[in-house]
């Protein structure tokens, strides 16, 4: 083959319609509630010109800036890592930041608050409760030797880690928990949330406080109070799988309690990390930090 | 100023509650119509277990007066159509409850709930496309055809034949 027969590139002019130009204007039908003046939340309309990648956390920004400026909305990183912008689309648990308004198919984008969790103002939920359960479940690794070896990692093979790694997605977002059918009755619940993390540690190899969480978690309104709805999962935005996780963690409890409990963490490496200590660190640490230096 | 006390009187506790929680069908995934209809199919044959008890417990006082009419003619006045209409939904309730109450316990056995996986967009949860899925279109169809043979004993047999 010769060089000349080389097909030339072709360069593709993108198709930039509808990102300079409003494509149509839409209406966002917005659930406000003022805790000052108002008994029950309410709807309010507002037409916003939607661009091609508009989002619906785009949208409410443009309510804020340009018609209403006291409607309050949580967001912080728009793209779908910090899980702040947790509101209900259409009917459905989204993440405003990720849902692109087009891609709704709908002229009217009707947008409340996630459920189950105390209302504060417009789209602001009370995320408290929520998290106070996270805590409950003791996320993190609980060994006896933890504090002892800080320098060394512990050993854990591919399929440990396989076992949880898609559990370690969860950004927190609540929208699990404003999906669940079960929170919606039970206020004690633990939630989507902190059960499929109190499977992500306790199934982790390198723990062994199983038998700490065991008493979280085996509860009436612990794990047996979920039946398997899947709503959780089929809500989740970032494909974390709740459902499947909680079905596991009534496997531990059902048939490996004794063994899970009585399980030996996972050895640590014999290799020390590489790089300083932390002895190293603390003892080189300056015992007063350099000031920046002062506006000119 | 504190942190805003949203337990207070004037912040909604945002619950849905039964209607809103439960029977919430909009978006609902398949499971989540299974969820539904376990709730009310228990919640029916619940009900009718404690009516099953008054009903059968008319056999006391006929076998304490020696009167065999009072046992009799209860089972006459319920020997009717609309009784054996109510029995056959009972009937298909019943089976759905029981057949789907296997499906939840194999899924907390961790049975046809799947593997594991690294989530890759576009995100279909594992556990919503294993082996229980499947297992609950198979028990859906299994109380069709056994809400069928109860209607032939039911209906065909006792008041056509």
């Amino acid at each position: 083959m010769a060089a000349s027969e080389q097909k030339q590139l072709e360069f593709k002019v993108p198709n930039l319609e509808g990102v300079e130009k409003p494509i149509k204007n839409v209406i966002f039908r917005v659930s406000r509630f003022d805790p000052d003046r108002d008994r029950e939340p309410y709807y309010r309309d507002y037409e916003v010109p939607v661009y091609r990648f508009t989002t619906v956390l785009d949208g409410l920004l443009y309510i804020k800036y340009n018609l209403d400026p006291t409607l309050a909305v949580r967001y912080s990183c728009r793209m779908g890592v910090c899980g702040s912008c947790a509101m209900i689309v259409n009917g459905r648990e989204r993440l405003a930041c990720k849902t692109n308004v087009l891609s709704l198919n709908s002229n009217i984008v009707t947008v409340r608050p996630i459920n189950n969790l105390p209302l504060i103002r417009d789209l602001v939920t009370d995320l408290r409760p929520f998290f106070e359960k996270h805590k409950k479940v003791m996320p993190y690794i609980i060994r006896d030797d933890i504090e002892a070896h800080q320098d060394r990692e512990f050993l854990q093979s591919p399929a440990e880690l396989n076992e949880y790694m898609m559990l370690t997605d969860c950004i927190k977002c609540g929208l699990c928990y404003s999906a669940c059918p079960t929170t919606a009755t039970d206020a004690l619940f633990l939630g989507p949330q902190a059960l499929a993390q109190a499977y992500r540690y306790t199934i982790d190899s390198r723990d062994a406080g199983a038998a700490l969480r065991f008493d979280v978690v085996d509860d009436p309104h612990g794990v047996w109070r979920c039946h398997f709805a899947g709503a959780c999962s089929a809500a989740c935005p970032k494909g974390v799988d709740p459902a499947f996780a909680i079905q596991q963690l009534k496997k531990l409890l059902l048939y490996k309690r004794n063994a899970m409990k009585s399980r030996k963490p996972a050895p640590e490496s014999e290799k020390v990390r590489e790089g300083t200590s932390v002895e190293e660190v603390l003892k080189s640490m300056p015992k007063e930090w350099p000031s920046p230096p002062a506006p000119k | 100023m504190s942190a805003p006390a949203s337990s207070g009187s004037k912040f909604p506790r945002n619950m849905r509650g039964v209607l809103g929680g439960w029977a919430r069908v909009s978006h609902a995934n398949f499971e989540r119509w299974l969820y539904l209809m376990h709730r009310l199919t228990g919640l029916v044959v619940g009900l009718y277990l404690i009516a099953h008890l008054a009903e059968t417990s008319d056999i006391v006082p006929a076998y304490l007066s020696g009167d065999e009419n009072i046992w009799n003619n209860l089972m006459q006045s319920l020997y009717t159509p609309e009784a054996h209409a109510g029995l056959l939904i009972i009937a298909a309730f019943a089976v759905y409850h029981g057949l789907n109450g296997v499906r939840l316990f194999l899924a907390a056995s961790g049975v046809g709930v799947g593997r594991p996986i690294r989530p890759e967009w576009p995100y279909a949860p594992v556990s919503l496309r294993s082996f229980q899925r499947s297992l609950g279109w198979l028990f859906i169809a299994v109380t069709l055809i056994l809400t069928a043979y109860a209607f032939y004993e039911l209906f065909v047999v006792t008041h056509f034949v």
